[in-house]
């Protein structure tokens, strides 16, 4: 747990971006491509702690949602409590953000274009 | 990982006692399982210096005191990237870490006697003891679920790439010669369940009689069933003589190995009834992530086609994800019976207090999800749902867990549960893997209660009608598994038992005319003496690759 909220922290201030400001608008990725999904990737795995990221099936060229898969599990794991942990893209004065859903934190993503969702 | 020459022996004659440790059987996890406390060993040497930790009886220093406080510390990073966070320690301090970890978290930490860490050399054999020796009513063991094993055949495992194999499910009916070995079902779209000139490669019942020209019944030539059955890459071709359910003759078939990705849901089916259509779903795991999209699509297909009714296929499921079971549960029982309801809350040893004691986070219920979580199907997207008073479903001592969580958690609700085939597995608790120092422990840590608080079905559920005088009793009917005929077909013994119990209520008599019905699954030690070889366990791969060697029918002991 300790370890968790150092991560959590940690990412916070590699980012310089823990922002908690309104006018926000759920947003897309304006592109999916490797380099894209690589940057976003780096950021998540810092805001949930594990080197391995592997994203759930939402396209985020479209979605505003970004499900972060758990680790599979082993074998003997049959009574599983494990769940996806759910971000929300959103962009705010140019930039994009990813705002863990569980704990509110926000995390800023450099080098990725983002677009509001329209309707 | 190479194989040794005798793992086809001792799959045939171990198979169901490990499938049942995965799940239900005693202590044997993975490399390193602990379930038969050893005599206490001698004492070491006493700590040198001053530095080691104090043993107070009745007093527990915080586990994190003593975790990552290593006898021999890893450094680098773990196949998943992470680095290792070990530090220089000692042995005795991974016992106090135990020792410490298993008061916090263990459900049942009130039951363990204080062992005084220095009175131990080996923490395999210390974790051992870390457990209740209570029993249930049925006399089986009350913490049947405990063991470790190293961290990197648990990281291994659940990163493992999908591996060679033909895709039939095999069950060991007798594992010793005269042995019978034959398929349970075969995975959809592969090699096993190729059709060619109108007939299934293998089909479910088909016993296998020779392997590459081996005699799979009587032979000691373990190396060519090994290569035969078990091939080590795709592409390889094996040839196999098999017998039909029901057939005299026997078939020469050619199956070509193949990466196999196991299929969660197996097969679906629309049965016509004069009361209303009928839907049936073949689901075997909970446990990959695609499991919700696949149970999604199977629902929606049978929203799609009216049906009036559902028989789920649990009975090999041996479970997975909870968060996949409420969002069945759900999809069967619908919203106005699950919603502002508790599918499963987690009972830990301090109850179900607002704080998991093992996660630090919120011990929040878990409810009847009704949108999709993200594990594969959209996260958020509603699910289909069914809106069923009653379901009907398929079971035998396989059906473990999370499957189990679904029979509890619609219980919870007043859904009409019936059960149809044989006794459950019992498995109402759960852990959080944890690793420390390179071993990774399986402690139970909680007990999964319904909306009514009910969670005491550690002897199983069982039909209303069996002769066990243990287990939850459940309006059904208990019934062989049925090996003569297809599942899906409503010929197919449990099924045809649901369908006459959903017409008349009433059960078929059981006349154990099924092949699976006659003989009682033999369960062996990992020393028995076959043919002159020394049996030994099988290696994890076997487990790995899709081939549920499960022992049809009941295990844990119990038999009718």
């Amino acid at each position: 747990m300790i370890v968790r909220i150092t991560s959590v922290v940690a990412a916070c201030l590699l980012t310089s971006a823990c922002q908690t400001a309104s006018g926000r608008a759920p947003a897309h990725l304006e592109t999916a491509d490797e380099a894209t999904l690589s940057r976003v990737k780096a950021v998540l795995s810092k805001a949930v702690g594990r080197a391995q990221i592997k994203l759930g099936p939402e396209d985020l060229t479209e979605s505003s949602t970004v499900s972060v898969l758990p680790p599979p599990l082993g074998e003997h794991e049959t009574h599983s409590t494990a769940m996806p942990t759910v971000f929300d893209l959103v962009t705010n004065g140019g930039n994009c953000y990813l705002i863990s859903r569980e704990s509110g934190r926000s995390y800023r993503l450099d080098g990725v274009d983002c677009a509001a969702v329209e309707g | 990982m190479s194989r040794t020459s005798t793992s086809f022996f001792a799959m045939l004659a171990t198979a169901g006692f490990i499938t049942l440790s995965a799940c239900g059987g005693g202590g044997g996890g993975g490399g390193g399982s602990a379930a038969s406390p050893p005599p206490p060993p001698p004492p070491p040497p006493p700590p040198t210096g001053s530095t080691g930790p104090t043993y107070t009886p009745g007093v527990y220093e915080a586990s994190s005191t003593f975790e990552d406080q290593c006898e021999n510390p890893r450094s680098g990073v773990d196949i998943e990237g992470n680095p290792f966070t070990d530090e220089q320690g000692s042995l005795v301090e991974e016992l106090f870490w135990l020792r410490s970890w298993t008061n916090e978290t263990y459900l049942w930490n009130d039951e363990v006697p204080d062992r005084d860490p220095y009175d131990y050399s080996d923490r395999i054999t210390y974790f051992g003891l870390l457990k209740t020796d209570e029993v249930t009513a049925s006399g089986a063991p009350k913490d049947d679920f405990h063991f470790s094993e190293p961290t990197e055949d648990y990281l291994a495992s659940r990163n493992s790439a999908p591996q060679a194999g033909y895709g039939a499910n095999f069950a060991i009916f007798q594992s010793t010669p005269p042995r019978d070995v034959r398929v349970v079902y075969t995975e959809p779209g592969s090699p096993a369940a190729e059709v060619v000139s109108g007939q299934q490669k293998l089909i479910r019942g088909s016993k296998v009689l020779t392997a590459d020209g081996v005699d799979v019944i009587t032979s000691s030539n373990v190396d060519a069933l090994n290569a035969a059955f078990f091939p080590e890459t795709a592409g390889e071709t094996h040839q196999f003589e098999v017998q039909d359910p029901g057939e005299s003759t026997t078939r020469t078939i050619s199956l070509t190995s193949a990466d196999i990705v196991e299929q969660p849901v197996q097969s679906t089916n629309v049965i016509s009834t004069p009361s209303g259509d009928v839907g049936y779903i073949h689901f075997t795991t909970f446990s990959p992530f695609s499991s919700e999209e696949q149970i999604v699509n199977a629902v929606q297909q049978m929203a799609d086609a009216n049906v009036t009714d559902l028989v789920l296929d649990l009975r090999y499921n041996g479970g997975g994800l909870l968060a996949v079971a409420s969002q069945l549960s759900y999809m069967i029982a619908g919203n106005a019976r699950t919603n502002g309801a508790t599918f499963e809350q987690l009972s830990f040893n301090n109850g179900t207090a607002s704080i998991n004691p093992v996660t630090g986070e919120r011990n929040d219920p878990i409810p009847f999800y009704s949108t999709g979580l993200g594990f594969s199907f959209t996260n958020g997207a509603a699910l289909p749902s069914l809106d069923l008073d009653t379901v009907y479903i398929l079971s035998t001592g396989n059906t473990c867990s999370a499957s189990e969580a679904v029979i509890n958690g619609l219980r919870g609700i007043d859904v009409n549960v019936v059960l149809i085939g044989n006794i459950t597995c019992g498995k109402p608790y759960g852990f959080y893997p944890t690793g420390n120092c390179g071993q990774t422990y399986y402690t139970i840590q909680f007990q999964g209660v319904n909306n009514k608080g009910f969670g005491d079905y550690a002897d199983g559920f069982v039909p209303a009608n069996s002769s066990f005088n243990f287990g939850v009793q459940t309006p059904g009917c208990s019934v062989p598994d049925d090996f003569t005929n297809q599942l899906g077909d409503p010929a197919e013994g449990l099924l045809s038992a649901a369908l006459q119990y959903r017409e008349d209520g009433t059960c078929p008599s059981v006349t154990a005319t099924s092949e699976g019905a006659e003989k009682a699954p033999s369960v062996s030690s990992e020393t028995r003496e076959a043919d002159g070889l020394t049996l030994t366990r099988p290696e994890t791969p076997i487990f790995e690759n899709n081939r549920d060697m499960s022992m049809p029918g009941d295990y844990r002991g119990r038999s009718q």
